[in-house]
């Protein structure tokens, strides 16, 4: 357990199991209300983000869908911040409204991206631009209401700095409900990668079943913008990697990316967070740092 | 089953496709359906199986709208080979032909003994069951025909639609298919609908043969009364010789364009 207060292992280990107090109550709190939490969240944020970007990629039919590079996450964030402007910064109602704002941007995605049936390079330009639409609304949220949003620059980037329990709260229910809707979801996501009419002749209704696992995805996104802002690129590296490693079938992709997509995030917060100590770095620079490359490298190679 | 078909009707874009079509497929036979580009073929088939659902007019199998069984009811009794389509590059030949279980499997439900035993009949009955571990991105072109093939049969369907299904094969590959289909026709006493391009091969592998022209049925009946150097003439405004071969079966020769 790193960090710019120094705990180390050996100390945390003497304390749960030794039954001696050695690490003093100071650094036993910022174990428990600091590190632990913290480390939740990024578990948490690390599922549904993968998961997120998992579904978006067999339903746009386009390995670059993420959900924070097509717009869907700042869907979520500006629906999110306008909302936390009214009742304050952790409000029960946060949470639905970027949900409604994720899914209204995966629907403005859809209907400029619509036309006789999807394509993946439509499907990018719609959601860059969308993104970017929904991006400029952002920044004129925080500049106008800049007294209101603490934080409002470390959100943007996305970063887990000084989450706590309340927010394991906020994104532990979305994150079950959204795992377990996900995976029972497997089998259809693989009939979904064969085409629209091959899915269609083997007897799914391909429209419902696309809308359905969309409203999911954004669910999963908005719940993890709500909690950790803009943090992009988790969505797309994490289940390409998984699906280099274990294959496209969706039964095993998922619960792969979702292993995966916890350790990257908590991995990469603890580099973050740790690498120029006792200056903390918001893990979203990082990620988009290894983000951007690989997004490039899919473009090459896929498109 | 017997497939039917009253005045369909299908309009794209504000564009007109096909006016007032109405045809029976009868249970067990084989239908093949030709004609020049862009003349409906393809929307006609896609009509038969509900894959455009956009249509006026009615499709009834065994006396009942299609429209009323429900999507998986309907997967469970007709398959379709569309032309479009799509797998992961690590797809292999089993998992293809196991895609086509999904109209049997409950929401909730795994794998069944009947659903090995029809995927493994399916890899037989397209001579693929040495290549079941293989990716079908790996495959040639015919063998990957063949898999997707496979995955219609392991449906197991009283009605095979097949959408173009020797398309970019090669001559021995086109017989191979063809022949498949003919076998799965005999042994299931499956009605098979397909949309042909080549004349002789709906001549040789179909009880009945279905012309478009113009958005309407031009000619429906036996290959050999209505697969004449005539009617091909006015069909595709081409002339044609009519040899016979060694089988004795009459093979026509379109000679040149008249357009």
């Amino acid at each position: 357990m790193n960090g710019s207060v120094e705990i180390s292992s050996a100390q945390i280990f003497a304390d749960l199991f030794g039954g001696e107090v050695l690490i003093g109550e100071t650094k036993r709190q910022i174990l428990e209300n600091i590190r632990l939490p913290r480390t939740i969240v990024a578990i948490l944020v690390g599922i549904n983000l993968s998961l997120s970007g998992a579904i978006l990629q067999a339903v746009m039919k386009n390995p670059l869908a993420d959900p924070h590079i097509i717009g869907i996450s700042s869907g979520a964030g500006l629906f999110g911040i306008f909302v936390m402007m009214i009742f304050g910064d952790a409000g029960v109602l946060v949470t639905p409204a970027a949900f409604v704002g994720a899914m209204l941007a995966a629907a403005l995605i859809y209907i400029l991206a619509w036309k006789d049936g999807i394509r993946p390079i439509r499907v990018i330009l719609a959601g860059v631009a969308v993104s970017a639409f929904l991006g400029a609304g952002i920044s004129a949220l925080l500049i106008f209401y800049s007294d209101k949003v603490h934080g409002a620059l470390l959100w943007m980037v996305g970063g887990l700095s000084a989450r706590s329990w309340q927010h394991v709260e906020i994104l532990l229910p979305y994150s079950i409900a959204g795992t377990i809707a996900t995976f029972l979801a497997a089998r259809h996501l693989n009939i979904l990668q064969l085409g629209d009419e091959v899915a269609t002749g083997l007897g799914l209704r391909v429209n419902l079943v696309r809308t359905i696992l969309t409203t999911i995805a954004a669910l999963l996104a908005a719940s993890a913008v709500c909690v950790v802002g803009l943090l992009g690129f988790v969505g797309l590296i994490v289940p390409h990697t998984a699906r280099l490693i274990l294959g496209s079938d969706y039964r095993i992709l998922l619960p792969g990316a979702a292993t995966l997509g916890a350790a990257v995030v908590t991995i990469s917060d603890t580099v973050a967070r740790t690498i120029f100590a006792p200056t903390e770095l918001p893990v979203g620079i990082l990620m988009a740092m290894l983000g951007a490359p690989f997004f490039l490298y899919l473009l090459r190679k896929e498109l | 089953m017997n497939l039917t078909a009253e005045k369909i009707s299908v309009t794209l874009g504000g564009k007109e496709i096909l006016r007032d079509v109405s045809c029976k497929f009868p249970s067990g036979k084989r239908t093949a359906i030709i004609g020049p580009n862009g003349a409906g073929k393809s929307t006609l088939l896609k009509v038969l199986c509900l894959l455009n659902e956009k249509f006026s007019g009615t499709v009834t199998l065994d006396g009942q709208d299609i429209r009323t069984f429900g999507r998986k009811n309907l997967s469970r009794v007709m398959a379709i080979l569309p032309q479009e389509r799509d797998a992961p590059q690590d797809t292999t030949v089993r998992q293809l032909v196991s895609f086509g279980r999904f109209p049997h499997r409950k929401f909730f439900g795994g794998h069944s003994a009947e659903d090995d035993a029809a995927i493994k009949n399916a890899l037989e009955l397209t001579k693929l069951t040495a290549f079941e571990n293989r990716q079908v991105a790996s495959l040639s072109g015919g063998e990957r025909q063949r898999a997707w093939l496979a995955m219609t049969l392991a449906q197991r369907p009283k009605i095979l639609l097949l959408d173009e299904p020797t398309t970019y094969l090669d001559i021995s590959h086109q017989l191979e298919v063809m022949d498949i289909v003919a076998d799965v026709n005999k042994k299931f006493s499956a009605t098979i609908i397909m949309v042909l391009h080549d004349i002789n091969h709906a001549r040789l592998y179909s009880d009945d043969v279905l012309i478009i022209k113009d958005k309407k049925i031009f000619a429906m009946g036996e290959p050999k009364k209505i697969l004449t150097a005539k009617i091909l003439g006015e069909v595709f405004n081409v002339a044609a010789d009519t040899f016979i071969n060694s089988a004795g079966d009459e093979i026509i020769f379109p000679t040149k364009n008249l357009k």
